[in-house]
């Protein structure tokens, strides 16, 4: 009987598989940050206040036009001084891993690659921010100047006929091309027939999301057991009713479909269209293109591939993509370059509508301009090529951990990401990857598994960009061995995990029940402290339009 | 527990009634009474010819093993039947075998200094055999009983063979694996939710396993109306239509205000439940005449769609069920922890089987499907 025995990683073990010889361990001792700091407007304190404004004779307001937008109530905000809201606000920061602080190569998916800090200028600048969405554009010719241009950038990276900036997100953008499938559709008179978008598990969930939000029937592939999306499922279920293929390349596990020209050919033959989700970009700058693989639609996050900052349900930006063919449909004004200089072009006829007022989001769209100027062509291009030397070397390293394994394609090289299992591991210790997730927190590392359902067992996506360097990615690794080990010789630690972090973990129901939510401090003492407020009127639709059955409201804002 | 290469010693128990209460529609089949009724039912045992197909494909793989076996029905006839002389041969019951029983011989197997015992059988025998055994004992259990929500079995019986074989070449793995059993006070009440017995050590790894069945998880009401609502719109109003076992399709009957049985088999028809708990014959005579639909969910944590759990669809049933006659629902959760398939399928048939297998259109939610691989175990 030959019982494989998975040993604690040994002394010895870890002293060979460390030989860099450094002043600091790999491992840090960390500790974060924990203030227990109270809620902005439990810090009020009568009379105290930021700015001393020298009092006038309010008669002279009377005739200005600001005394019509003078409100007659004294806002309900806490009272309280300069130096303590700097102190509130910095001892907040200093309770998060931020992007900033922290090695953010444990967010798969998400590419947390360094925005840099000089474009933060450009983007702050006042031609950016004082920028009026009715402005006339003669105006803001150097704006307009760099979306053009920024828009013939994106073409060129995707091999794209004509790209759109409106979208302000990735998800936005993905609408917005689900959206101009249905009106390409409608043109043709086929849009009631063709009911169905295809989409696979392991692609940006976005695109499930986006389909049934517009009303489609969404069919998902999930992967056969190479890991790609099952190419005799996706002919099984292609028909009239197809109205478009949307699909992620590499999917969420890291593993680039070689044979992507099949499935876009599939769809095509039936008459429907081919979305690429461009979410998973990083690792493809200036080495493959989404018309070359035969694509109609395409979209970038600009926050992840070009650098502009996640805005964490703040503006993001997203850019769409399309063939000369579907450029009719594409939302939003486009600039283009006249005897004059640059105007807003009206949208065609045909166009989808608008996925939000006016223009994008135009500070994010500087920083990405400035990333790509930054780099230039060959820039681009070295950027992906150090993402995935990044990936393949955490790969390589982080299979030596017993333990953990990378399912799918065995023995391949991945794209720009790789999404791991501890199954083993869990089997072994019961220790599953959420709690290891609690515990890389100790070490100061950020940690996600994977979007749900899991499919991979007990999950983890890593995606290391091209910003990090290799004592960073060391200290990653070094991290999560120690942890593995952990989990074999003292799993009681992992239990309770997280130790060193600002809180201990959050309650789950919490996060994902409204009825217990209170985003802001009048919803959390109307909730919790029985205050009472008017509630504000619900929007009521006028007599002509169908209202939509809706759940009670939570209120919890 | 070691022995060297090649010379693999493995000890037998086969629960000779296991699985009879599958197509009889009884859900288990544990207790005299119920063997009883099942025979009476028309049921046939089947753990010995699940036993001799995994004893010839050890044979054509060749797999140099040593066979201690209970004499009679409990392990001899079918090891003969199979075409193998058993090495040991030790003492047991001739006649109908009790829980006790197996219990006894798991127990009398270890003096022969077995390297794991393999054992056909359900959920019932897995937990007699673990009574019999010690703590450094290792099993393998061939799938023979009616729903096997353990996770010590093997996914068929050619699979037991191959993870036999791998364990004499020496590559083989243990792992640790729970014993549970349906929880009969919650079935009761209403809820499909398994109890835990006791945890053993399984030859193989637990990707190699059919999988424990991992206990129902309640869905989130709008997945579950949301599934019935497809459902709904495939019905053929003229249909018999089949509500197979388990907790999501009980969910979506629910739904629409019909209270189904968990472990049977139930016939609704013009939008009433006509027939309850059914077993083949019944559904046979009940639906004879009408166009067939079925609504089946795979077992969670498992994936056996057809063959598990639901053998009343027997082989003359699905053959009225083939194509979109049979409607596959699950939730997204379960897949997930599926892996997102392939379905297993198991029926007597081969062609059948071939015929069941392939993509197929799954209902996961409101306006949401998912292509799933069928295939045979």
């Amino acid at each position: 009987m030959t019982t494989i025995q998975t040993e604690p990683t040994s002394a010895t073990k870890t002293a060979r598989e460390a030989p860099l010889q450094v002043e600091k361990p790999l491992l840090r001792r960390y500790h974060a940050a924990r203030w227990d700091e109270p809620l902005i407007f439990q810090l009020d304190a009568e009379g105290h206040r930021g700015i001393a404004v020298p009092s006038s004779d309010e008669s002279q307001l009377a005739d200005t036009p600001e005394n019509s937008f003078r409100r007659k109530d004294v806002p309900s905000l806490p009272q309280i001084g300069q130096s303590q809201v700097l102190r509130h606000y910095l001892r907040l920061s200093q309770e998060t891993l931020g992007a900033d602080l922290n090695v953010d190569i444990g967010q798969g998916t998400c590419t947390m690659k360094y925005s840099p800090k000089v474009n933060e200028r450009f983007a702050g600048s006042g031609q950016s921010v004082d920028t009026h969405p009715l402005q006339d554009a003669s105006t803001m010719q150097g704006t307009l100047q760099i979306l053009h241009e920024l828009e013939s950038y994106l073409g060129e990276v995707s091999g794209m006929d004509a790209v759109s900036l409106q979208a302000g997100s990735g998800s936005a953008a993905i609408y917005g091309n689900v959206k101009v499938v249905q009106a390409y559709h409608e043109a043709r008179g086929e849009g009631d027939v063709r009911d169905e978008i295809i989409t696979t598990i392991f692609s940006h969930p976005s695109n499930a999301a986006t389909a049934k939000t517009a009303g489609y029937k969404v069919i998902t592939l999930y992967p056969d057991e190479n890991g790609f999306p099952d190419l005799e499922a996706l002919k099984s279920v292609t028909s009239e009713r197809t109205a478009a293929l949307f699909i992620t390349n590499p999917e969420d596990t890291g593993i680039f479909n070689p044979r992507i020209t099949e499935y876009v050919d599939a769809v095509h033959e039936v008459g429907g269209l081919c979305v690429y989700d461009q979410a998973n970009a990083n690792g493809l700058l200036g080495i493959a293109r989404a018309r070359e693989a035969g694509f109609d639609l395409c979209h970038f996050n600009l926050h992840k591939t070009f650098s502009t900052p996640h805005a964490c349900g703040g503006p993001a930006a997203g850019a769409i993509g399309s063939s000369a063919q579907l450029a009719p449909f594409l939302p939003g004004r486009r600039v283009v370059k006249g005897a004059n200089g640059y105007v807003w072009q009206v949208p065609d006829e045909l166009a989808t509508a608008d996925i939000r007022p006016f223009h994008g989001v135009i500070p994010n769209l500087i920083r990405a301009y400035s990333w790509i100027r930054s780099l230039g062509a060959e820039g681009l291009r070295q950027v992906s090529e150090i993402a995935v030397l990044n990936n393949n070397y955490l790969l390589a390293e982080i299979l030596k951990i017993d333990g953990i394994s990378a399912p799918y394609a065995a023995g391949q090289h991945r794209v720009e990401q790789v999404r791991y299992s501890w199954s083993e591991l869990t089997d072994e210790t019961g220790i599953g990857s959420a709690q290891i997730g609690a515990r890389m927190a100790d070490y100061g590392m950020h940690y996600w598994t994977s979007h749900h359902p899991y499919i991979v067992p007990e999950p983890v996506t890593l995606e290391p960009t091209e910003s990090y360097s290799k004592r960073e990615l060391d200290e990653y690794i070094a991290a999560l061995r120690n942890t593995a080990m952990e989990a074999r010789v003292e799993p009681e630690v992992l239990q309770d995990a997280p130790h060193r972090s600002s809180i201990h973990t959050v309650d789950v129901d919490a996060m994902t029940d409204p009825d217990t939510w209170a985003t802001s401090w009048r919803a959390y003492r109307r909730k919790y402290q029985g205050a009472e407020f008017a509630l504000a009127p619900r929007w009521e639709p006028d007599g002509e339009l169908p209202v939509r059955p809706r759940p009670p409201k939570a209120h919890h804002r | 527990m070691m022995s060297t290469l090649g010379s693999w010693t493995v000890g037998l128990v086969v629960n000779p009634v296991a699985g009879l209460g599958g197509p009889a529609g009884l859900s288990g089949s544990d207790g005299e009474g119920i063997q009883a009724e099942a025979i009476r039912r028309g049921s046939l045992p089947r753990s010995a010819d699940r036993v001799g197909r995994m004893l010839r494909e050890l044979s054509r793989r060749e797999v140099p093993i040593r066979l201690v076996v209970p004499a009679g029905p409990m392990g001899e006839d079918a090891a003969r039947r199979a075409g193998w002389i058993p090495d040991i041969v030790i003492a047991a019951p001739a006649t109908a075998t009790t829980a006790a029983d197996t219990t006894a011989v798991a127990a009398a197997l270890l003096e022969s200094n077995v390297n794991v015992i393999v054992f056909a059988g359900g959920d019932g025998t897995a937990r007699d055999v673990m009574d019999g055994i010690g703590p450094d004992t290792v099993v393998l259990g061939i799938p023979a009983g009616v729903k096997m929500h353990s996770g010590v079995f093997a996914r068929s019986p050619e699979a037991a063979a191959g993870i036999l074989a791998d364990a004499v070449r020496g590559s083989g793995r243990t792992s640790v694996a729970e014993v549970v059993d349906i929880d009969e006070d919650a079935r009761r009440r209403g809820i499909l939710g398994s109890r835990l017995f006791g945890r053993v050590n399984v030859l193989g790894s637990s990707k190699q396993m059919q999988g424990g069945k991992i206990g129902s998880q309640a869905a989130p009401r709008e997945v579950l109306g949301g599934i019935a609502f497809e459902v709904g719109q495939r019905l053929d109003p003229k249909a018999m239509v089949l509500l197979g076992p388990g907790t999501t399709v009980a969910a979506v009957a629910l739904s629409w205000g019909l209270k189904s049985t968990l472990l049977g088999i139930d016939v609704v028809h013009d939008g009433k439940v006509i027939s309850t708990n059914c077993s083949a014959s019944e559904l046979r005579s009940v639906t004879s005449g009408y166009p067939l639909q079925a609504i089946v969910s795979p077992i969670g944590g498992q994936g056996f769609l057809l063959g598990r759990g639901n053998q009343q669809l027997d082989e003359t049933l699905l053959t009225r069920l083939t194509g979109e006659r049979l409607i596959v629902v699950c939730t997204p959760e379960k897949l997930g922890s599926l892996g997102g398939g392939p379905f297993w399928i198991d029926t007597p048939d081969p062609e059948l089987s071939l015929a069941l297998a392939g993509p197929r259109r799954v209902i996961i939610g409101r306006r949401q499907e998912a292509v799933i691989h069928l295939k045979n175990a």
